[in-house]
């Protein structure tokens, strides 16, 4: 039963590509020319003694086209499944002899066909013929040459998991909607919502609300789900396990999506959305990212604003020719209780600092910083914004340094600001919209100093990074008991605790 | 007409159909409503309607592209619904052509080659051939006539046994009509295969059709053999030397009148019932002229919707 279902599958995917050859050939002219552009730009480094070091295949030109192919694999899956949207296509495609679970998945292998197959065939090929110049011409080992390929595979792993997101985000928002219209700009819309929501809140909660800069533990897969896979490229400390993670999550929503298929049927054709749940959870999730990035960088009435128009007009072009002025007031509503649970929600971050983020954050500890320097060499840097200024201290001056600074460990981060302050007073914040987290801001906000020291082990030369905060009205009490200190001279030190951060 | 032996069939139990009230909007209409017939193997089955009747809606349900929610459509026994063998059985032909429009004749094939199992190359040849349609040019150049030819082609080489075509016929010029009706009956009598046809012109379907069901608003006003439509009505045509006989005197002798119309002396009566008894009762007025007119089935379809109020609102 299995095997002819499967046969079934294989049977009618090969019918879908067939119709959607203009696809195909695109995606190919994308990757080809991408791979070819690869080719072009390949070079080893070699040393001064004739030996392998390093290979470059970096085009930014043939990542550019792949990432294209990649992005395009929108439109593939907006035509693969137009039978969702088009009447016509529905009469014919599932009057056809195939199960729904069995045209669901033979769509899916289409689209792996016609968009994933020649991303990933061009990325091998093009790693088969860099590893082998390395290996037969550049004289390096298999090892050798594998070792220095690995950031070029991470980017096209990347590329390979940027191809799945699409693809996965895409075949959801369709079949959650009826026009095509519907389902190419929920998909975009989505696409950008899960690449930054996730990302902004955690970090509102985490840094902003709980006032710690990191957690031994953090949800990095859902940051690196969608844009933010280009992470795994430009941090090469980023486990490659995420991209596996990645891939799957786009798997689970591919699945999710033949769940939701397999429970429509041509009917819903034509109605610009199908599924109300979808439509109400891709409203909230558009309204708190909007909500969540003027929270951070803009006036944050005018984000409240900006959301407000973009979720009517949106519930405008859904309803299509049908308005009244009830509906008109319930949409107003549900955009206030959407509007209102985000603050909620910042609310209730705000209250219980980052919902107890806080309290297992890594803190600075001097004991755990005295159990890793115990040479009589240490320099000491101090960091204000962007000064940097360097001390040597010697394992004495080093203790009492850590004394000074244990004093003030377990000063709590939270200030009399209260919540509402920190909505309103707007005036100070940086006025662009990729500002990030400024954190700083928060900081000074609350009232306090953020003091990084690097200290650097001369004898084995590594670094240790130490952040802690001291309210303001401590900070001259803290400069004067470091300059008790040996090693730390006055004209130095002047700009240590320059409060760089209160604007 | 044909017919051959009855075996399995396509049976429609009870069915209805809700349209709309979904998100967004809060109008429904019911497009079927409890709707039940037969249609067996083997025959001509001709679905007639007024426009938005509701034939097209049960033409999908039955090939499985829309879901029952009330009743059930079986083929041969099975439920059609997200069925691949109660589906393989049935080939539906829709209104529009618009989603061939990027295939050839050649990739028309392959492409229903994949899914039909028992989909005849040879045949799909045979008959492009005979209708001379190029192989090599996209579908979206054909007229809109050879557009029907080339889906008709592919719905005959699946070779299955029920062939569904909703206004198949639209868009062939009456030459064309003749031929491609033709071929399809002649490929269906050699397997015994059924073919379900919708069709706004009514004489079509009463000319290749042995049965034929009539919808209106959703609901079924009869399905049934062609013959005992026919026979459960007539046509007469009457006349009196000195007088002109009204309605209200037909009605008198307990004939059911349907329609009554009058020309001159001659009047016109199209009366529910037996045409003998009919005829029996009239004679007994002595009149100079009384006969028997064939009724069509375009008669019976017109005053049906009539009785119903179709259409009448328009003209007056």
């Amino acid at each position: 039963m299995a095997r002819i279902s499967w046969s079934r599958i294989v049977k009618a995917s090969k019918a879908e590509c067939m119709t959607h050859k203009k696809m195909r050939f695109i995606t190919l002219l994308l990757t080809v020319a991408g791979m070819l552009m690869g080719l072009a730009e390949f070079s080893m480094g070699i040393g001064d003694n004739g030996e392998f070091q390093s290979i470059y295949i970096d085009s930014y030109v043939g990542i550019f086209l792949l990432c294209t192919a990649a992005f395009f694999s929108c439109f593939t899956v907006f035509e693969v499944f137009r039978e969702l949207t088009s009447r016509q296509h529905a009469d014919v495609q599932i009057s056809l002899p195939v199960s729904a679970n069995e045209r669901f998945l033979s769509k899916i292998l289409s689209v792996l066909k016609i968009s994933v197959l020649p991303i990933a065939a061009a990325e091998i090929v093009l790693s088969i013929f860099a590893l082998m110049i390395c290996v037969f011409w550049g004289g390096a080992t298999l090892g050798n040459a594998l070792s220095a390929f690995f950031p070029i595979v991470r980017i096209y792993l990347v590329i390979i998991a940027f191809t799945m997101f699409f693809v996965s985000v895409s075949v959801f928002c369709m079949t959650c909607c009826g026009t095509k219209g519907e389902g190419i700009y929920t998909s975009f819309i989505l696409m950008f919502i899960i690449s930054v929501l996730p990302y902004l809140m955690w970090y509102r909660i985490s840094i902003t609300f709980a006032g710690v800069e990191s957690l031994p533990t953090e949800p990095t897969f859902l940051f690196y789900w969608g844009a933010g896979a280009f992470m795994i490229v430009l941090d090469s400390d980023t486990p490659i396990l995420l991209f596996f993670i990645n891939v799957i999550i786009s798997c689970l929503v591919i699945a999710a999506a033949g769940v939701i298929y397999k429970k429509r049927d041509a009917q819903a054709a034509g109605k610009p959305i199908v599924f109300k749940g979808f439509f109400e959870i891709f409203m909230f999730l558009g309204i708190i990212t909007v909500c969540d990035i003027s929270f951070h960088s803009l006036i944050w009435w005018l984000g409240v604003l900006i959301a407000g128009i973009i979720s009517m007009i949106i519930r405008i072009v859904v309803s299509r020719a049908k308005l009244s002025v009830k509906s008109f007031m319930i949409w107003i509503v549900q955009f206030a209780a959407s509007a209102g649970l985000f603050f909620l929600i910042m609310f209730a971050g705000y209250q219980t600092e980052g919902f107890g983020i806080k309290y297992i954050s890594p803190h600075f500890s001097g004991s755990e910083f005295t159990a890793t320097i115990s040479t009589t060499d240490v320099e000491v840097y101090t960091r204000s914004t962007n000064f940097y200024y360097n001390y040597e201290l010697d394992n004495d001056g080093l203790n009492k340094l850590l004394d000074v600074m244990d004093g003030y460990k377990d000063i709590s981060v939270k200030s009399n600001v209260t919540f509402w302050d920190t909505v309103t007073d707007s005036s100070g914040r940086s006025s662009y919209l990729n500002s990030g987290i400024d954190y700083f801001d928060n900081l000074a906000e609350r009232g306090l100093t953020s003091i990084y020291l690097t200290v650097r082990d001369q004898s084995t030369d590594e670094s240790y990074e130490i952040q802690f905060y001291v309210p303001k009205d401590s900070t001259e009490d803290l400069k004067d008991k470091i300059l008790e200190i040996d090693g730390f001279s006055c004209d130095q030190n002047d700009d240590i605790f320059e409060n760089s951060y209160s604007w | 007409m044909w017919r051959k032996e009855r075996g399995t069939l396509i049976a429609i139990n009870n069915v209805s159909m809700d349209f709309g009230g979904g998100f967004g909007d809060r109008d429904t209409f019911k497009a079927l409503d409890n709707v039940s017939f037969q249609i067996p193997d083997g025959c001509i089955y001709g679905f007639l309607g007024s426009n938005g009747a509701g034939k097209s809606t049960l033409m999908r349900m039955i090939c499985g592209v829309y879901k029952t929610k009330n009743g059930s459509i079986m083929i041969d026994g099975e439920e059609v619904y997200d069925n691949p063998t109660a589906k393989s059985k049935i080939f539906f032909v829709n209104d529009e052509t618009i989603q061939y429009a990027s295939f050839t004749m050649t990739e028309l094939k392959k492409y229903y080659a994949g899914y039909y199992p028992d989909f005849s190359e040879e045949l799909f040849d045979s008959l492009t051939a005979k209708l001379g349609l190029p192989t090599n040019k996209r579908l979206s150049q054909f007229s809109k006539g050879m557009k029907r030819q080339a889906i008709v082609i592919a719905g005959l080489a699946c070779k299955t046994k029920y062939l569904m075509l909703d206004e198949a016929f639209d868009g062939l010029d009456p030459a064309m009509r003749n031929i491609i009706k033709t071929m399809i009956i002649e490929e269906l009598m050699d397997r015994n295969a059924a073919l379900i046809i919708s069709s706004h012109n009514v004489a079509e379907i009463s000319e290749i059709c042995d049965r034929a069901m009539l919808i209106h608003k959703g609901k079924l006003i009869f399905a049934d053999e062609i013959d005992e439509l026919r026979s459960g009505f007539c046509k007469i045509q009457i006349a009196f030397q000195d007088k002109l006989i009204t309605c209200d005197d037909i009605k008198a002798e307990g004939i059911e009148v349907m329609k009554y119309s009058a020309v001159g002396s001659v009047a016109l009566v199209i009366a529910k019932g037996e045409p003998q008894t009919i005829m029996e009762k009239l004679k007994k007025k002595k009149p100079a002229i009384l006969e028997l007119v064939p009724l069509t089935l375009e008669e019976i379809f017109i005053y049906e919707l009539e009785v119903r109020g179709y259409g009448t609102n328009i003209l007056e």
